[in-house]
């Protein structure tokens, strides 16, 4: 028996496609399970080149290869890391994974080509990454030496590669430069490493993405052992959304702590401020009946005018606590406006009539027009002067009121200061506080209050300096709003 | 021994009322007023001294939301200034407040000196509490 009868008994108990090829190419032997796979028959093959099972972009430089292989033979898969395939008879590719073997027939070196159809595996492989990628959670493979071996689409999105750009690359490539060296130490750790885990559970895990930014990340891993080799499976969650969630959470939180703060703040002054003058105007109402039985007619006068004295303040009282509810919930429009007409509106309404003269020392350094909520504007300035006119001190010669002003960028500042008596400095610290009166000059004692609700509103601030000694200057900083009527103007 | 009675209220129709109806219910020869806390302190409890009228035994009715010191930090105050006392005066307190607030009654509730508390206004019905918080000091 002959080397080619040899293999001719060998070929037909081969349970996988075998093809014995000639230096030349030419196909000297082939199983039945090649013919069946290629859909040929034995005599349709047999003498024919090999190139004939090489799908149309391949087969032309078929032939240099196969020199080559016969130059410097090796046992080696044919096509190593590339997509290969062959071409059937009614010309359907199949993906294949080819054998070589260089053998001696009859003296002669020939190739021994095992050919398996790996369409199976082909289409397992490309309805999981067909899964893979349809994951919104970034999953990265990577392989001994840190290589990447598989990344879905989530994860090259997520890093902004492609995801072709990922395969074969470092790792490290996903890490951020600081932790560069000592993710790689920790890597080779992890590969002997059989249980899942997370990577460095906290709050300062970041992945490097193309363009360089940080991204923050929660990474699990997974040892998973494959025909190549130990490997691990990375899953990357990006935690941008819910940082950015839970900064919103943190806010709302702070917002309802707010509002709940002002609501009980809310029961405890109803329980105070609104509920006093009603209980002292049903007591007069209670010594009013008995005087009416009594028939004192004179008393019961005068503890009506009293009842409606309180009545009234109250009534203030309440519309002053409404406005402050109202603050943030009502939006004031922005008006252009000259500060100046402003303020002299103001004075003749509040300080006009007195009686000895105030005097009012402008001195405004700003440019007019200005662009502000002009309803906001009033209302602090009006508490301001008024609380100024209120408590002016009688025992001096003279009183004044300045007002002045001076605008840096867009911020304007407005002073208002007296020669006044001045703030006790015990009583400093509640200047803002809701329902704390200074003393019986005081009114509804929620000026400042509102004054300073409005204030933080817009974003601005207020600040005093007062003393015993006399004098006050309140100073109030407000953003200016943009506006090009405003600029026009200037 | 009669027991002087102050109103401390910064509103001057509860003071008024509060005179009115114990002077109509009668046996309160001595009623005062006090404007503030801070006046309180200054007329009938001076620092580190006496009290002016040693024998005396003094109820207090006392509002809360004042002006300046409120009802309790003024409660407070007294009690660290007659601390100093070679001979501190028979003292109580009836919080008198027109808050019901749980809050409130609460704080009263932990201050030895608070031995009543009345919503106001102050009604016929609780005058009995006052004359009973009076036989208590004067014992």
């Amino acid at each position: 028996m002959n080397d080619l009868e040899k293999y001719q008994v060998a070929f037909r108990i081969a349970t996988v496609p075998m093809l014995l090829v000639s230096q030349a190419g030419e196909i000297i032997l082939a199983n039945d399970l090649l013919l069946k796979l290629f859909g040929y028959a034995s005599e349709e093959l047999i003498g024919s080149s090999v190139e004939r099972l090489v799908p149309g972009a391949a087969r032309q430089q078929h032939p240099e290869f196969r020199s080559a292989y016969f130059r410097v033979p090796a046992k080696r898969n044919m096509g190593d890391g590339r997509e290969l395939s062959g071409i059937t008879r009614s010309g359907q590719e199949i993906p294949l994974e080819l054998g070589l073997e260089r053998v001696l027939v009859d003296g002669q070196a020939h190739a021994l080509v095992l050919a398996v159809d790996i369409r199976k595996r082909k289409q397992q492989q490309w309805r999981i990454s067909l899964v893979m990628d349809a994951a919104t959670t970034a999953m990265i493979m990577v392989g001994q030496r840190g290589l990447i071996k598989f990344a879905n689409k989530a994860a090259a999105t997520l890093f902004g590669y492609e995801e072709s750009e990922l395969l074969g690359e470092v790792v490290e490539r996903l890490v951020p430069a600081d932790v560069k060296k000592i993710h790689s130490v920790y890597r080779h750790s992890y590969s002997t490493s059989l249980e899942p885990r997370p990577i460095a559970p906290g709050p300062d895990l970041y992945g490097l993405h193309r363009n360089g930014d940080l991204i923050p990340v929660e990474i699990r891993l997974t040892p998973v052992e494959t025909p190549d080799g130990r490997m691990v499976v990375c899953t990357i969650i990006d935690l941008r959304d819910r940082m950015a969630a839970e900064r919103a959470l943190a806010s709302k939180n702070r917002q309802l702590a707010e509002l709940n703060r002002e609501l009980t703040d809310f029961a405890y002054s109803a329980s105070h401020d609104l509920k006093a003058p009603l209980a002292t105007i049903i007591g007069l109402l209670n010594l009013i009946q008995e005087e009416l039985e009594d028939g004192d007619l004179q008393s019961a006068v005068a503890h009506v005018a009293k009842t409606l004295t309180i009545g009234v303040r109250s009534a203030n009282k309440i519309e002053s606590l409404l406005q402050i509810a109202q603050v943030s919930s009502e939006p004031v429009p922005v008006e252009v406006f000259n500060l100046e007409s402003v303020i002299a509106e103001i004075w003749q309404d509040l300080a006009g009539a007195l009686e000895p003269q105030i005097n009012l020392v402008l001195s405004l350094k700003h440019r007019e027009p200005l662009a502000l909520e002009l309803k906001t504007l009033k209302v602090i300035l009006e508490n301001l002067v008024s609380n100024a006119v209120r408590y002016r001190d009688s025992s001096k010669a003279e009183n004044f009121i300045g007002i002045s002003s001076k605008q840096c960028g867009s911020q304007i500042s407005i002073a208002v200061s007296d020669n006044g008596i001045g703030i006790p400095a015990d009583k400093q610290k509640y200047v803002f506080d809701r329902s704390i009166p200074i003393d019986e000059r005081s009114g509804s004692g929620l000026g400042l209050v509102l004054v300073k609700k409005h204030i933080d509103r817009l974003g601005g601030s207020i600040s005093f300096t007062s003393s015993d000694a006399g004098g006050t200057q309140f100073v109030v900083s407000l953003p200016l709003v943009e506006s090009r009527s405003c600029e026009d103007k200037a | 021994m009669s027991t002087v009675v102050i109103v401390v209220d910064d509103e001057e129709a509860d003071r008024y009322l509060v005179r009115r109806r114990l002077l109509k219910a009668g046996g309160f020869a001595d009623i005062r007023e006090a404007t503030s806390g801070d006046e309180l302190l200054q007329e009938y409890f001076p620092d580190a001294r006496a009290m002016v009228e040693p024998a005396t035994s003094v109820l207090m009715l006392m509002d809360v939301n004042m002006h300046g010191r409120d009802g309790f930090e003024t409660i407070e105050e007294i009690q660290r200034r007659m601390d100093g006392y070679q001979n501190p005066p028979k003292v109580a307190v009836i919080v008198y407040s027109s808050s019901g607030h749980t809050i409130d009654r609460a704080k009263a509730d932990r201050i030895h000196l608070v031995k009543g508390y009345i919503t106001k206004p102050l009604e016929t019905a609780h005058i009995s509490l006052v004359r009973q918080v009076c036989e208590l000091i004067t014992g």
